[in-house]
């Protein structure tokens, strides 16, 4: 480096100012050190918890770098994301230097586009460069600049890689030329609202579509800037803006961001393929192809079915539960234990019907295991391949048609969702009622991906019909919740961001790191929970509840599902998960005590069942023991509801 | 060498992320120290293979051959 003397330059007060913006821990910090060296104060931001750096730029004559905490949306939902929309509003900038992570483009380029709206000098150092290239991304900053209107620079915080343009990037920090186009309502607004918002340091428009989204810091500032009477004038103009859109104003302002990121996305990630499609990256276009991607889509599940259900479920399940288990290891366990333990009692609980060993452990590692390990490995490889975001693309066209659209949605829909997870962020919905609308969702239609995949296994064991059947019945379903939650509630839903990572090849260890990873994950957590069921089983039989727990259960289980009797207690386990009814009615089919329709009805009536014992828990916690209750009580009978009536409707097409 | 930020890849959305910063059992009231975290981009649940002990056993296994894993900077 060349500026080996430069001794410390006195900070001056109302020079330059230049502000560093964007998300949180994409390298802002690493970078401002970069730019200023040592001579940094650190204070509070005025009237503030939030601590914000402040250094002279060591490459550029008279410069002061601000180190904003950051930014995650516009408006701020905390403290310190408010703290930089303050800078922006309130403080004298020279220019905006945003730093962005280019593994994460998009999310990139909508912040750049917002900073574009209010019209100061703007730079972007696209970061992590490294890793974004180690992932196959390679977005072209000149092409980006020149689309944007702004410098833009390659950087890698941590090597230093870069920064040569970046300083030079800063030092040429432009006004962009990007303007959007809006919805005409929102255009009439902003064209009758700016004249009536006082001089900013930030474009008239950009402040007046932040306030128009809610955001606190532009209401604020307009407070204490704008004559009253301006203030109900544009009080006056948002409420009528906001009877002519039937979404809220934030979501139709955030969907044109989102189109206009989406494309100039594209256009950056395109020209680094300049040198001619690839089989893969034909392949990948392919796969998101409305047309096309659909018969692959169904190759890809039948490929899941054939590996999971045929292979897994069953040849895998029949060498090791008839096999081994059946006839090798527990005829010896059994006639062991009835040797050492002579009470009948304890004996029982080991090996007896309901016994710790002869049903827990011989379902847990003889029925789940095979199901599960070809479950994850299978979920790995295509998790590898980069499919899924492009199953994601691909589907979202179907829900959207339905009004269903983004990336809440999204991930519940593919039934990959995390419930116990989600139901927590239930909490930052607004309104009761659509807190608890939004958790019997995820309750009735979201099982985890684990669960999902031993359902769909032991289904797939019985027969590809069964599995179709109960493949469209739960889509049914989940497009019709989904739908309902569309219309109850508007506008809660952001739309589907997505990163496509380039098509390849799984490479073998990765797919077993990860496999390993979830094996671990469910066993920890499934297999104690299934032997505290069979505990419970046991229990139950012992104390002679059994009997009448399942004549208790005949009229649903026999009248209305048509189900043998005995189905009561493989549903008594799908009260603790799912995945262990699927397997207590697997054991019961492979045995000749279920038809084929049996399977189905029940297995759709489980999935239907309240996901698992945590969430029920979380509910409880998050939501009240009076509002879990009501929803088990929803639930319940909508899940009976479904599977009778399946049965009848199937039964009419001649199935017995 | 910093930049180790063991990052991860959500495989539904592509989104990158700290899977320590979003873990799936902070919400879990059944145990502790799973390996789940949830991508606070979509909300899909990913799996964070530094949190399991036969993940890295399998991967000491294969640790000879080079290939590129979001979680093979530990070294
Ligand atoms: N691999 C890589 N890691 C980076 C890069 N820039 C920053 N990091 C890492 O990202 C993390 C967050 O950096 P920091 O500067 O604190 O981000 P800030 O929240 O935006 O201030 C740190 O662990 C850095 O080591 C980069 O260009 N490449
Ligand atoms: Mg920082
Ligand atoms: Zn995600």
């Amino acid at each position: 480096m060349t500026h080996c003397h430069s001794s410390a330059p006195s900070v001056p007060l109302n020079g330059g100012r230049i502000a560093l913006v964007g998300n949180p821990n994409v390298g802002k910090s690493i970078l401002f050190h970069r730019l200023t060296g040592q001579y940094v104060t650190v204070s509070n931001y005025p009237g503030t918890t939030v601590e914000v750096a402040q250094g002279a730029a060591r490459a550029i004559a008279g410069a002061v770098v601000i180190d904003t905490p950051g930014i995650v949306a516009f408006p701020p939902r905390s403290e310190d994301e408010a703290v930089t929309a303050r800078v922006l509003l309130r403080d004298p900038l020279q220019s905006v230097l945003q730093v962005g992570d280019a593994k994460n483009l998009r999310r990139t380029l909508h912040l750049t586009v917002q900073l574009a709206e209010m019209r100061v000098p703007q730079a972007l150092a696209l970061n992590m460069m490294d890793e974004a290239r180690a992932r196959g991304l390679n977005p072209d900053c000149s092409r980006l600049a020149g689309l944007l209107g702004i410098p833009v620079a390659c950087t890698v915080a941590t090597s230093g890689a870069g920064m040569d343009s970046l300083i030079d990037a800063v030092k040429h920090a432009a006004i962009s030329k990007v303007v959007l186009a809006y919805p005409p309502a929102i255009e009439e607004f902003l064209a009758s609202a700016e004249p009536l918002l006082p001089e900013a340091r930030i474009s008239a428009r950009a402040l007046g579509l932040l306030w128009l989204a809610g955001d606190q810091q532009a209401d604020a500032w307009l407070r204490e800037k704008a004559p009253v009477e301006n203030l109900s004038q544009l009080e006056a103009l948002r409420a009528a803006l906001t009877g002519r859109l039937e979404e809220p104003a934030y979501l139709v302002i955030q969907r044109v961001r989102e189109a206009f990121v989406n494309r100039l996305a594209a256009e950056v990630m395109d020209v680094s393929r300049a040198a001619g499609p690839t089989f893969g990256m034909r392949l990948g276009h392919l796969t998101t192809h409305p047309v096309w991607g659909v018969p692959i889509l169904a190759a890809i599940l039948y490929g899941l079915y054939w590996f999971i259900g045929v292979f897994g479920a069953g040849t895998l399940v029949g060498l090791l539960e008839n096999g081994l288990f059946g006839r090798v290891i527990n005829p010896w366990v059994v006639e062991q234990v009835q040797r050492l333990i002579p009470l009948r009692f304890f004996s029982d609980l080991l090996v007896g019907e309901y016994g710790l060993w002869t049903m827990g452990a011989t379902y847990a590692f003889a029925l789940l295991l095979p199901v599960v390990i070809t479950f994850f490995l299978a979920f790995g490889a295509l998790e590898d391949s980069g499919y899924l975001p492009r199953m994601a693309v691909l589907t979202n066209r179907l829900f959207s048609l339905i009004g269903l659209n983004g990336q809440a949605v999204l991930p519940m829909v593919l039934g990959l969702g995390c419930v116990t997870m989600a139901t927590m962020t239930t909490r930052i919905l607004n309104s009761r009622r659509e807190r608890l609308l939004v958790t019997i969702l995820l309750a009735l239609a979201v099982p985890c991906s684990a669960q999902l995949g031993v359902v769909m296994g032991m289904l797939a064991g019985v027969s590809f019909g069964a599995a179709l059947i109960w493949g469209g019945v739960i889509l049914a379903v989940l497009l019709l919740v989904g739908w309902l939650s569309a219309r109850l509630m508007p506008g809660k839903r952001a739309p589907l961001v997505v990163e496509l990572p380039p098509l390849r090849l799984p490479v073998a260890g990765n797919v077993l790191v990860k496999t390993a990873a979830r094996l671990e994950w469910y066993i920890k957590e499934a297999v104690p929970l299934f032997m505290a069921g069979t505990l419970l089983l046991f229990v139950l039989d012992k104390l002679n509840l059994l009997p009448g727990l399942i004549h208790a259960t005949e009229p649903v289980i026999t009248g209305w599902l048509g189900l043998p009797p005995q189905a009561a207690s493989a549903f008594l386990l799908g009260l603790i998960r799912r995945d262990f009814a699927a397997t207590g009615l697997f054991h019961m089919q492979s045995h000749g005590l279920l038809s084929p329709l049996q399977v189905v009805v029940s297995i759709v009536t489980i999935t239907l069942f309240i996901p698992c014992i945590a969430s029920i828990f979380m509910i409880v916690k998050e939501r009240g023991l009076r509002m879990a209750a009501g929803m088990v009580v929803f639930i319940f009978p909508f899940a009976l509801l479904v599977g009778g009536l399946l049965m009848r409707v199937l039964r009419l097409f001649g199935w017995s | 060498m910093p930049g180790e930020d063991g990052f991860i890849t959500c495989a539904v959305c592509g989104f990158s992320f700290d899977p320590s910063a979003h873990e799936g059992c902070r919400a879990c009231p059944l145990h502790s120290g799973c390996v789940t975290a949830c991508c606070p981009n979509c909300g899909a649940t990913n799996i964070n293979p530094r949190r399991s002990g036969l993940a890295r056993l399998v991967e000491r296994l294969f640790a000879r051959k080079t290939y590129e894993t979001p979680f093979d900077e530990e070294r």
